[in-house]
């Protein structure tokens, strides 16, 4: 009866909703909607689907081959036409079925979220509101404290805690100074010392500080450590441990809300990236805080910075500005361009919790001086330094903080004497004797050896000075002289130093080694070789000639060479334990896992004070020993 | 021009079934880019919508008799069942976890209560998971018109889940085949298409004659792999004094070594298992039957493993962005296999009773339990 072209009539498939039986029916698209007849010969009047109501079991693409409609006002019959003409036009008239539309508005909520989650981020910034420092502040001291406990427990594991009374009264004497240079209120912080080989401190909730052996032994001063406490009481300041805490639940919490669907990998990555960017923003609050409470104690802010030098596996050159000379010449075994950036990606600022130390450096060298006194005084830094109960070896503070050798720059100056000296008592005793003369120049020498074994250089070099002055052309002073500016890093006034005596006597072996010793420091590595072969040829029997030799062909990774050197050391002393230690560590390096470690045992099996490193080698025998998975008496 | 095909007779008549799987249009592959792409754009929120048209996609390929199954699940369901799920399962669950032992330390927490428990609350959540992620679905998929539906109670399930799966340990794996009959006979007999049941007569005793193999060979590659990682490893630190040899020290060679030894135990008992599993499923659709037509299930053992391991690349290289086209395969390689013996008169399959589930599959979607 219509006038409409048979084009527009489909054959389909009516389901009543009623039960599991269709009817075959005919579909024909009018101008407001599906007008849907049974097959000749039923009399019903047709039904009318209006296109609005209409809805698709899945949204359409043009020239579906089938589509399966109802009605989204509750009806419960389905159409089913099997034909692309129908969704083609279909379509035409519905245009809400097809795809892109019902993407479309299933968009929505998800962009409503974004931009609820944009605007908060926003407000937040413009607010200047930092919700998990706020969260942080409420939380009750109590539960701080807790928190702090659980920490600690947590990172120190079984680990012994420090506790010898005169190191724990120095400590607390230290924390003291600073919390009340932190604050009038005062702060309670509790300061834990841990017997760990780690070289770090850890704030934790509820003002508890974790510090560790290897920090105490890392510090060649008390000034060092009153900078690492002073930093950490301000991160204890800013609340960072508690807000971390509440960060890294918060962030966990909205990741996996994120990812409902996906698993983590991506999840934990973003999470860890996120919380180091948050430590390093942190970082630089606490070192902003360390500065304060230092200046407000008087603690010189030197010292803190000392300390971040040490650890910077690449510290710019003396006095070479920015450009570190490692750049200029490429080394012999370059690894590939690849590794290379992996690297320099590895060592930038955002995979790294803590500032560059350069950066800090920086910060920390642009302080301008005020008046200060020594953050302990000499028996306190004693006491703190035994607070673990051994005996701990001060390295110089010339060593070269390499992870390879971490070895105490050999000391080629002094003979080989057992020295549990009781600095104070030589000082003591030089000067009543140079209240009788003030020119004794043997008294004076022995009074500088004194105060640079106690780490008050300026004083030795005063002494030595004075010596000088009265025998001018005694190279011994000048040699001495060259060793305890070599000792304080200064190294073109050791340079300096070591020339003169050279001058005065070529084949001085104190003075060849230590030049030696000077020129390895300053990376002049042939002329370092050129002086110990002087030195070597002067007077084949000085045992720590080999050794220093040794130490600068490991430099230039001459290993053989130096190998052979540290024998022939071993060869003069066998009990010198430092010359297996360098020994074994060179056959590490050359992969010679037994040989390495029988030089360890026999670090071991040498007297420990015979010499002044024989301390640092037995325990280093023991660390690598126990790295390569062998059992220690 | 039609596709499907009209009985040529008066309607009504009971007629032959088919399953078949018609692949859609689009395919998946788009779908899936373009559901990862907003998803990302939208945090994560249009996941919801994006799993649903996935859903719908897959459903109308399948064919019984020629018409397609309809998915009605609609994205704010899936969003809101997470959401009631994530705040008042999740979030408390992680908290206490997380703050339990800061806040009260060991002495309230012994770590080990704490943590039996909360495994016990995961295994009973899980298995309510399971049934109501089923129900769900099943009440939003409609076949001319009528939907599908699983009585019974979530909650007895979930006792019966975390139950059986306490006894997996301690018979070491042995009671498997049979907790797999009492699961699926638990989810089968109470899903229904309309007002009619399905019913499952499957028993544990013919599963048994190929799952012995796979139990035995389970215990004797596991010894054979620790007993190899050992010999590469050296011999353990004695608690006493030092060893004379010692341990040997880690070398790539010793860490690949271990690696190998791992791949290739778990490699062959994937292999054992795939076996085992083949028989599972077509045994148990052969113990299926709705309105009296008993279904029937080809699946062979290496077009499994290939699904199996395609499947696993698919996700993982793709970091799950290509999870639908994965979905999808594994959908359409049970459909292209099972087949309906007998008859069904639809006439006397009637609409669903069942009150509608009003929010999504939430829990499920929280632990990411998803079938087919």
């Amino acid at each position: 009866m219509s006038t409409a072209s048979d084009l527009n009539l489909f054959p389909a498939s009516l389901g009543d909703g009623r039960t599991a039986a269709a009817t075959p029916v005919q579909v024909r698209l009018r101008e407001t909607g599906l007008e849907i007849a049974a097959t000749r010969g039923d009399r019903r009047a047709p039904l009318l689907w209006p296109y609005g109501e209409l809805r698709s079991s899945v949204p359409l693409l043009a020239g579906a081959p089938d589509v399966v409609l109802s009605r989204n006002t509750g009806g419960a019959e389905s159409l089913y036409v099997a034909d692309p003409a129908f969704s083609r036009q279909l379509l035409g008239h519905a245009k809400f079925l097809g795809a892109g539309r019902q993407r479309l508005r299933a968009l929505g909520p998800g962009i409503a979220v974004v931009a609820i989650v944009v605007a908060a981020i926003g407000l937040a910034r413009v607010l200047e509101v930092r919700p998990a420092q706020t969260i942080a502040k409420f939380l009750p001291q109590e539960t701080r404290e807790a928190m702090g406990r659980s920490v600690v427990a947590q990172l120190t594991g079984n680990m012994r805690r420090c506790e010898s009374p005169a190191g724990r009264v120095a400590l607390d004497k230290l924390t003291r100074r600073l919390t009340a240079a932190a604050s009038e209120r005062g702060l309670d912080v509790r300061v834990v010392m841990v017997d760990w080989n780690l070289i770090n401190a850890f704030a934790a909730p509820g003002g508890q500080i974790i510090m560790t052996r290897g920090l105490i032994q890392k510090a060649s001063s008390p000034d060092e450590v009153a900078g690492v406490l002073a930093h950490e009481i301000g991160h204890t300041i800013e609340l960072h441990p508690e807000a971390g805490l509440v960060r890294a639940l918060g962030l966990s919490a909205a990741a996996q809300l994120i990812f409902a669907g996906s698993t983590g990998t991506a999840t934990n990555i973003g999470i860890l990236l996120t919380q180091m960017r948050y430590t390093r923003v942190a970082e630089r609050e606490a070192d902003g805080h360390a500065l304060r409470i230092l200046k407000t104690a008087g603690i010189s802010a030197k010292g803190f910075g000392d300390f971040f030098e040490r650890l910077d596996p690449n510290p710019p050159a003396p006095g070479a500005g920015a450009a570190k000379k490692d750049d200029a010449q490429p080394k012999k075994d370059e690894p590939k361009p690849g590794i290379n950036i992996a690297r320099r990606i590895f060592e930038s600022e955002i995979l790294r919790t803590h500032p560059l130390t350069k950066d800090r450096l920086s910060a920390v060298r642009a302080q301008t001086s005020y008046p200060a006194t020594p953050a302990l005084d000499d028996a306190d830094w004693r006491a703190l330094q035994t607070v673990c109960g051994v005996a701990v070896i001060t390295p110089r503070p010339g060593a070269p903080a390499s992870s390879q050798q971490s070895a105490p720059p050999p000391r080629a100056q002094t003979p080989p004497a057992p020295a549990p000296a009781n600095q104070d008592r030589d000082i003591a005793e030089a000067t009543r004797a140079l209240e009788t003369n003030p020119s004794d120049v043997a008294a004076l020498q022995r009074r500088a050896m004194a105060y640079n074994r106690s780490g008050r250089q300026a004083e030795a070099i005063r002494d030595l000075t004075k010596a000088i002055e009265v025998r001018p052309s005694d190279p011994n002073l000048h040699s001495a002289r060259g060793g305890v500016h070599y000792g304080a890093r200064q190294y073109e006034l050791a340079m300096e130093a070591y020339n003169e005596a050279i001058r005065l006597e070529p084949n001085h072996v104190f003075a060849r080694n230590g030049r030696g010793n000077t020129q390895r420091a300053l990376k002049q590595y042939e002329p370092a070789i050129a002086d110990f072969d002087a030195a070597v040829a002067a007077r084949p029997s000085y045992v720590f000639t080999y050794y220093n030799r040794a130490l600068t062909y490991a430099d230039m990774r001459r290993d053989d060479d130096g190998i052979r050197d540290l024998t022939s050391a071993l060869g003069i002393d066998k009990d010198y334990a430092a010359a297996y230690i360098q020994r074994g560590i060179l056959h590490q390096r050359k992969g010679l896992r037994e040989q390495a470690a029988s030089d360890y045992r026999a670090a071991l099996a040498a007297p420990s004070a015979k010499y002044e490193s024989g301390a640092w080698a037995h325990r280093t025998a023991r660390d690598r020993l126990q790295a390569l998975g062998i059992a220690t008496p | 021009m039609a596709v499907a095909d009209f009985s040529a007779g008066p309607f009504g008549t009971a007629e032959a079934k088919r399953i078949t799987w018609v692949h859609p249009q689009g395919g998946f592959l788009g779908l899936s880019l373009l559901n990862g792409l907003l998803r990302i754009l939208t945090l994560g929120v249009y996941h919801f919508w994006g799993k649903t048209e996935v859903r719908q996609r897959i459903w109308s390929a399948v064919r019984i008799d020629g018409e397609p199954l309809e998915y009605r699940g609609t994205g704010w369901e899936l969003f809101r069942g997470f959401l009631i799920i994530f705040f008042l399962v999740l979030l408390p669950l992680g908290l206490i976890t997380f703050l339990a032992p800061l806040l009260w330390g060991s002495r309230v927490f012994g770590q080990g209560a704490v943590n039996s428990l909360l495994w016990l609350l995961l295994f009973a959540l899980w298995g309510l998971g399971i049934h109501r992620a089923r129900r769900y679905r099943l009440s939003r998929t409609l076949w001319r018109g009528i939907r599908g539906g699983l009585s019974g109670s979530s909650g007895r399930f979930a006792w019966t889940y975390l139950w059986t799966t306490l006894l997996i340990p301690l018979t070491i794996g042995w009671i498997v085949p049979w907790r797999a009959v009492i699961l699926q006979r638990a989810l089968f007999n109470d899903t229904r298409f309309g007002d009619q049941a399905f019913t499952f007569q499957g028993r544990a005793g013919p599963l048994y004659k190929r799952y012995w193999l796979v139990w035995v060979s389970g215990i004797i590659l596991f010894a054979a792999a620790m007993g190899g990682i050992g010999a590469i490893l050296g011999p353990i630190m004695p608690a006493g004094g030092p060893a004379p040899g010692g341990m040997k020290p880690m070398t790539w060679d010793r860490i690949a070594g271990v690696v190998a030894i791992l791949f290739g135990a778990l490699l062959i008992f994937a292999m054992i298992r795939a076996w085992y599993s083949s028989r599972m499923f077509n045994y148990f659709a052969a113990e299926t039957t709705y309105q009296g037509g008993r279904f029937h299930l080809a699946t062979t053992v290496p077009t499994l493993v290939w699904l199996v391991a395609t499947n696993y690349l698919i996700r993982t290289l793709s970091l799950t962005i290509l999870s639908p086209i994965a979905e999808a395969r594994a959908t359409r390689y049970i459909i292209d296999r099972l087949s309906i013996e007998g008859a069904t008169d639809w006439n006397t399959v009637n609409q669903n009773p069942d009150a509608l589930l009003t929010s999504g599959e939430g829990l499920a979607e929280a632990f990411n339990v998803d079938g087919f």
